[in-house]
């Protein structure tokens, strides 16, 4: 059974009616596989929806998205060793936060599933949603 | 059912369900078994087919639960635009 760690785009892919991704993504959330992602999540959706789209009641939604993984056992920490692992995988961009995704990923033994095509899925890093649900 | 291209096992004729299955050892408190055995024999089956069958259930139930609350949350999501990855990377703090 594959994992699958959603990055916040996803996230906010689920939420965004306009996002290609949405249907994949809504696809992938509510489907029977387990589902991951990282405890920054909280912050950079609930960020996006009240600094972009000025939308509190999304920012709500999405934190109870959050939380719902959560509560399935699907949240991961951003701790000392993940920071560490992320710190040894070689990118050609030094973004912290992609690297603590794929180390996350790695971590969970899970396919890290991501709507960023330049930095990650170009790059085989992440399947997007719609790859994910194709995969399942 | 002949086994082919597994290391150690390649060409032997081995029962289908020895080669599905892997054995492995699980702690449980005595208590806990004791209610497991019970509920073996109410059912007449055995230690393995119902902890396969609680594994199951317990996995599927539990993808049910969140599924059914990611639906129920986010009944209500709106339009957007379609450009979160650019909004994600545009608000995010830099590393």
């Amino acid at each position: 059974m594959t994992v699958w760690f959603a990055d916040a785009s996803v996230l906010l892919s689920r939420e965004d009616a306009d996002d290609d991704q949405h249907g994949a993504a809504r696809r992938l959330l509510s489907g029977d596989a387990p589902v991951a992602t990282l405890d920054l999540a909280y912050y950079e959706v609930s960020n996006v929806a009240v600094r972009a789209w000025r939308d509190p009641d999304a920012a709500r939604r999405l934190r109870g998205l959050v939380q719902a993984l959560a509560d399935d056992g699907g949240l991961f920490r951003v701790d000392e060793a993940l920071a560490g692992e992320a710190t040894v995988i070689g990118a050609p961009r030094s973004v912290g936060l992609r690297r603590r995704l794929v180390a996350g990923a790695r971590t969970a033994g899970a396919q890290l599933v991501s709507c960023d095509l330049p930095d990650l899925v170009s790059r085989d890093l992440a399947l997007t949603p719609e790859q994910a649900c194709e995969a399942r | 059912m002949t086994v082919a291209g597994r290391p150690g096992l390649d060409g032997l004729d081995i029962p289908g369900i020895l080669i599905l299955m892997v054995k492995v050892m699980v702690s449980l408190p005595d208590d806990l078994l004791g209610s497991l055995d019970a509920e073996v024999a109410r059912r007449g089956t055995t230690r393995s087919g119902l902890l396969r069958h609680y594994v199951d259930e317990g996995l599927r139930q539990r993808g049910e639960t969140r599924a059914r609350r990611v639906e129920e949350l986010m009944h209500a999501s709106g339009r957007h635009g379609g450009r979160g990855v650019e909004d994600l990377k545009r608000h995010r703090p830099q590393a």
